[in-house]
């Protein structure tokens, strides 16, 4: 399910679901492991859906907080017969966006905000070797975020579930509670809208691939284990020496 | 930009925030709670270091124990404690009544300042129902479902039923039962509070083959709908016999 993050999980003897049934029978530790598991996955994915870093926080501790009040609640416990761990943990993050949502405007990023957060406290210090690349293909991402924002919420998700998490249409179909084939339409729609909103942004013929550190790229492809993105990797190394010649 | 070019953008881009991800979450240190502390099952049974560091401890402790209410409203022995400003985590219920903007439980809170509830007796049971009067917009939606809510006390001892009667009567209607009165029966103050106007009955139950059992009309849907507004809130609260 979470296809490209494979290489995210720890080594460890206890799968997802020996770990939260060993929570429902009362070892809080288990809890904790899940916790360093999934929390940096979680947040990341209500960044993808446009939350800022603060509000991906709290949404992040929302959602790990009603994973831990099932303990509770027989029926609302995570059920091994109906599903990966973590498609009920994306179905549970999900509804707790939608609930932020309801609650209030969420404060969605502006590509200048992102400017911001990104000389925050919330930024890597290491920013690599090649900081003028690195800066490039930041800007091209947070051009890319706010064009994401641009999308309906249903576009937002689909292209964070089945593009950006690798998920199929009819996985994000269930978490989303709608048909694969509204997925597919709302990709499409999605698919659509991105290229327009980035070349209104000024990346009409740049390639995003060509910003990117190649060094950093290459090992991020290959822990991925995809073989598409390995040899997208490879093509953008072979083109950066080309010309850096 | 090609469609290979942007699923690798986008792709990076989660990467990105995966890498960007705190360590861990904001205000959380050495001595914070796990999440599994702040289960409403187990807040009551804190120890007295643990009460100690939450009360010392607004930005994360007291905002997880606010976030487990998001599913689950906060007792309300707390809301009234927090009234009385005797609440020792009061950042929790600022975040909940604010910051999430609960309007369950600000309800609760009005009628707790303006003393239009009795607390002290025994059972309580509040019943939210929001947006109950809302018609859909478009013209070919489906009319409105008739409002119908059941609640049970925090200990079991009271049950309340709000019910919208059908047409011709259509009445708003409160049905209380009180499996927990003993053989001298009781009474039961009823509170129904809107944020426009607050309307309130005072029962005396009465034995039936079913158990002790009270009913109260709160005359014709419509007008008491209109003067309630929007979200309600249903506060019953029990008491015992005088002498």
């Amino acid at each position: 399910m979470f296809g490209h993050e494979e290489s995210m999980a720890p080594d460890d003897d206890k799968d997802d679901n020996d770990l939260i049934q060993s929570y429902y029978a009362c070892d809080d530790a288990a809890f904790e492991e899940l916790v360093g598991r999934y929390r940096k996955r979680l947040f990341a994915f209500f960044r993808g859906l446009g939350f800022s870093y603060a509000d991906a926080d709290e949404l992040t501790q929302d959602t790990l907080t009603r994973v831990c009040l099932t303990k509770d609640k027989p029926d609302a416990q995570f059920n091994p017969a109906k599903g990966e761990l973590d498609a009920w943990l994306l179905r549970i993050a999900y509804r707790v966006a939608c609930d932020a949502w309801r609650r209030k405007q969420p404060t969605m990023v502006s590509t200048e905000e992102l400017a911001v957060e990104g000389t925050s406290a919330w930024e890597p210090a290491d920013r690599g070797p090649d900081a003028e690349q690195q800066a490039a293909a930041n800007e091209l991402l947070d051009a890319l975020a706010a064009c994401l924002n641009e999308l309906s919420r249903m576009e937002h998700a689909v292209v964070v579930l089945v593009i950006m998490r690798g998920l199929s249409s009819a996985e994000a179909g269930q978490i989303l509670g709608t048909s694969e084939d509204a997925v597919n339409t709302a990709l499409n729609r999605a698919r659509n809208k991105l290229p327009e909103c980035m070349k209104s942004k000024g990346y009409e013929s740049v390639d995003p691939r060509e910003s990117v550190d190649p060094q950093a790229l290459r090992q991020a492809m290959a822990e991925r284990g995809d073989e598409f993105l390995v040899q997208l990797g490879e093509d953008i190394v072979v083109r950066c020496r080309r010309r850096q010649r | 930009m090609n469609e290979k070019a942007l699923a690798a953008a986008l792709r990076l881009l989660f990467e990105r925030e995966l890498k960007r991800a705190p360590e861990k979450p904001f205000g959380q240190g050495s001595q914070c709670l796990s999440l599994p502390r702040f289960r409403p099952a187990v807040v009551e049974q804190w120890t007295e270091t643990e009460r100690a560091h939450v009360a010392s401890c607004p930005d994360y402790c007291q905002r997880m124990l606010a976030l487990s209410w998001r599913e689950d409203h906060p007792p309300l022995a707390h809301l009234k404690r927090y009234v009385q400003a005797e609440y020792p985590y009061p950042a929790a219920m600022r975040f909940h009544l604010e910051h999430d903007g609960c309007r369950r439980c600000r309800l609760v809170v009005e009628l707790l300042l303006l003393k239009a509830v009795e607390w002290l007796a025994g059972a309580v049971a509040v019943i939210y129902g929001e947006g109950l009067l809302q018609q859909r917009a478009a013209a070919f939606a489906e009319p409105r479902a008739p409002v119908y809510l059941r609640q049970t006390s925090e200990d079991g001892k009271l049950i309340v039923t709000v019910v919208e009667t059908d047409p011709p009567e259509h009445e708003l209607k409160v049905y209380v039962e009180a499996p927990g009165c003993g053989e001298a029966g009781g009474r039961v103050k009823v509170t129904v509070a809107g944020e426009g106007e607050r309307l309130e009955q005072e029962l005396e139950l009465e034995k039936t083959e079913f158990g002790w059992e009270a009913e109260a009309s709160f005359g014709k849907f419509e007008e008491a709908a209109s003067r309630l507004g929007e979200d309600w809130v249903v506060v019953a609260v029990f008491r015992e016999p005088e002498g």
